[in-house]
């Protein structure tokens, strides 16, 4: 049985389109949708935010709780360290 | 171009652990006297410290990013009223659906401000009240922004001049009244299934989000933001619930059943809630990015349903009959709703108008199984109404649901006769009361002395208690002015001002 899908949606800003981007990078299968102002993201399991590719791509130190300034919404549950931020289903 | 390697500090787990972790058992009081609300719903907490925080926030953290936050909200809302940015909406139709956003959600916002607080006391471990304190001032936030852009309407279109009246009084209004009511004057672990899991987690994105796009796609930059902005504050908010969920799973299995009856009934109440979106987002959008079906396919049909199985593993089982009545009404509720708000026009504090034809044939397109069938030809006959001169408004009120308070203009779709009106009803101490649904009757039953306490707007009328014994005193009661404030968008001053904006 497929797991379900994560979804994450950031704000279709300067930053969110780097971020997006990044997040394209570090996972693979990743599902990228515009819609009006709004970037979704959708991903089977998983979808994981890596804070050393946004930090290159946005060619500055990015924090992992700094997508809070970008985000949206979210379906899945949340962890956040000092490195990641995933969202994820267990099941 | 390469970038420093990241600095190493305190990982966040243990400096969020040394800022938040700063209670004691009290020891010269009771327990029971200093948290007297947590043993009241049957609820047992073993281990406050299981309580976790996936985002760990201190409040440092917070200040810092809210107020980021909050100076880019300002000023685009800022440059949206130095530039007229209300001059570049699609069309002022589309504002009647910001108009019944702000007057339901706005006064909903501040109540949860007390009923986080409420709850953040309540409390005993440190990381639930400590969210739940942070959630309570987010609220107070999206109050304020939500405030503001209100304030910006207001000053060119009708409707919004007195949110905090109507919201109390005007009858599809009592729909989020009663449900913030409801919460308000539950125990603190209901509460936080109420607002925290149900609302804020399993529904949020169902009014947020396609609402926000709609506003997005029809050039309102202030509601975008506004909205946008909030939500942000909403994946701590959906995360807060379903940690508390989770949390008072895992603390005993005699807390399985209590909360899989607050599921049920939240999750109800919030849908029936959120119809009036159906409403918003197909027929009062002149642009419609996504239709009601397809909101619910993404955010209850995949998302929902995903969390549910997820939850399996803690003893939750997925409403099945629930999932079934949503995907079954998917397709009739919009409809359904706005002829209704069409001919009640006259008791509404927002102008309501006839589909166009690109819009019918847009409907046609999302809805192939429902809307050529049922309820094009309700809308061909108000036009034909309409364009004799005698736009039809029905001068009687709806009767209501007693627990969710949305008007009885349900069908028995799951019975295969979707044209036909079904509504249940029960007896109790000598007095019959109406419900739209199963689900409905099935909350007033388990609680009846809340329920019977019910204000219901139209009855409420029709007793006597609202101005007067016609429609003129109880639109004044409503502090909404006749010819200004209702009716049909065609002829109203919003109409006289919006085409005098796109000629000048």
């Amino acid at each position: 049985m497929s797991k379900s899908i994560a979804l994450l949606c950031i704000q279709a800003t300067d930053e969110g389109r780097t971020i997006a981007e990044a997040i394209r990078e570090d996972n693979e299968g990743v599902v990228i949708t515009n819609k009006p102002a709004m970037i979704q993201i959708e991903r089977e399991g998983r979808i994981v935010v890596n804070a050393e590719t946004v930090s290159e791509a946005l060619g500055r130190d990015w924090e992992p709780e700094e997508l809070q300034l970008v985000l949206i919404s979210t379906g899945g549950q949340i962890d956040e360290t000092d490195d990641e931020f995933i969202v994820y289903w267990n099941n | 171009m390469s970038v420093e390697p990241r600095k190493k500090r305190l990982n966040k787990k243990d400096a969020y652990k040394y800022m938040t972790r700063l209670g004691w058992d009290p020891t010269y009081q009771k327990e029971e006297d200093v948290y007297p609300y947590l043993k009241m719903e049957g609820i047992k907490v073993h281990d406050w410290e299981a309580w976790e925080d996936p985002f760990r926030m201190t409040m440092d953290s917070y200040w810092k990013l809210q107020a980021e936050k909050d100076k880019k909200l300002y000023s685009i809302i800022d440059a949206f009223a130095q530039n007229n940015g209300q001059k570049n909406i699609t069309d002022a139709r589309y504002v009647n659906a910001l108009k019944i956003f702000l007057t339901a959600v706005t006064p909903l916002e501040h109540k949860v401000v007390s009923g986080f607080t409420n709850v953040a006391r309540a409390f005993k471990g440190e990381g639930a009240s400590i969210a739940c304190q942070m959630q309570a001032i987010d609220e107070l936030r999206h109050y304020q922004t939500q405030v503001h852009t209100i304030s910006h309407y207001n000053k060119y279109f009708d409707g919004f001049h007195d949110y905090r009246t109507i919201h109390d009084r005007l009858w599809y209004l009592s729909v989020p009244k009663s449900f913030g009511d409801d919460a308000s004057t539950a125990g603190p672990f209901e509460f936080m299934v109420s607002i925290g899991f149900a609302f804020e987690f399993v529904l949020t994105s169902l009014l947020f989000v396609p609402f926000m796009s709609g506003a997005a796609y029809n050039g309102d930059m202030a509601t975008v933001t506004f909205g946008f902005s909030a939500q942000s504050d909403e994946s701590r908010h959906m995360t807060l619930g379903l940690q508390a969920v989770k949390f008072i799973l895992e603390q005993d299995a005699d807390n399985v059943p209590i909360v899989q009856e607050w599921m049920e009934k939240w999750l109800w109440r919030g849908y029936r809630l959120l119809s009036i979106v159906s409403m918003m987002m197909d027929y009062m959008l002149p642009n419609s990015p996504t239709s009601w079906k397809e909101a619910v396919e993404l955010y209850i049909e995949q998302n929902g349903v995903a969390l549910f199985k997820d939850l399996e593993k803690y003893g939750i089982k997925m409403p099945e009959d629930m999932i079934k009545t949503i995907r079954a009404e998917k397709e009739h509720l919009s409809h359904q709703l706005w002829k209704t708000f069409y001919v009640h026009s006259t008791a509404e504090a927002i102008h309501t108008w006839l589909p166009d034809e690109n819009k019918m044939n847009w409907l046609s397109e999302k809805y192939p199984n429902t809307f050529d069938k049922y309820y094009r030809p309700v809308f061909d006959e108000y036009k034909k109404h309409a364009d004799k001169g005698e736009r039809y408004y029905s001068e009687t009120l709806p009767c209501l649901c007693q627990t969710c308070q949305v008007p009885l203009v349900f069908t028995d779709i799951e019975g295969g006769k979707p044209n036909v009106f079904t509504h249940y009803q029960n007896e109790y101490n000598g007095e019959r009361f109406h419900f739209c649904s199963p689900g409905c009757q099935d909350i007033f039953e388990k609680q009846p002395e809340k329920f019977v306490q019910a204000w219901l707007p139209p009855h409420q009328i029709f007793q006597g208690n609202c101005g007067g014994a016609t429609i003129p005193e109880v639109l004044k009661w409503y502090k909404i002015e006749h010819g200004v404030d209702n009716m049909d968008y065609v002829g109203s001053p919003d109409e006289v001002m919006w085409n005098k904006f796109k000629n000048n």
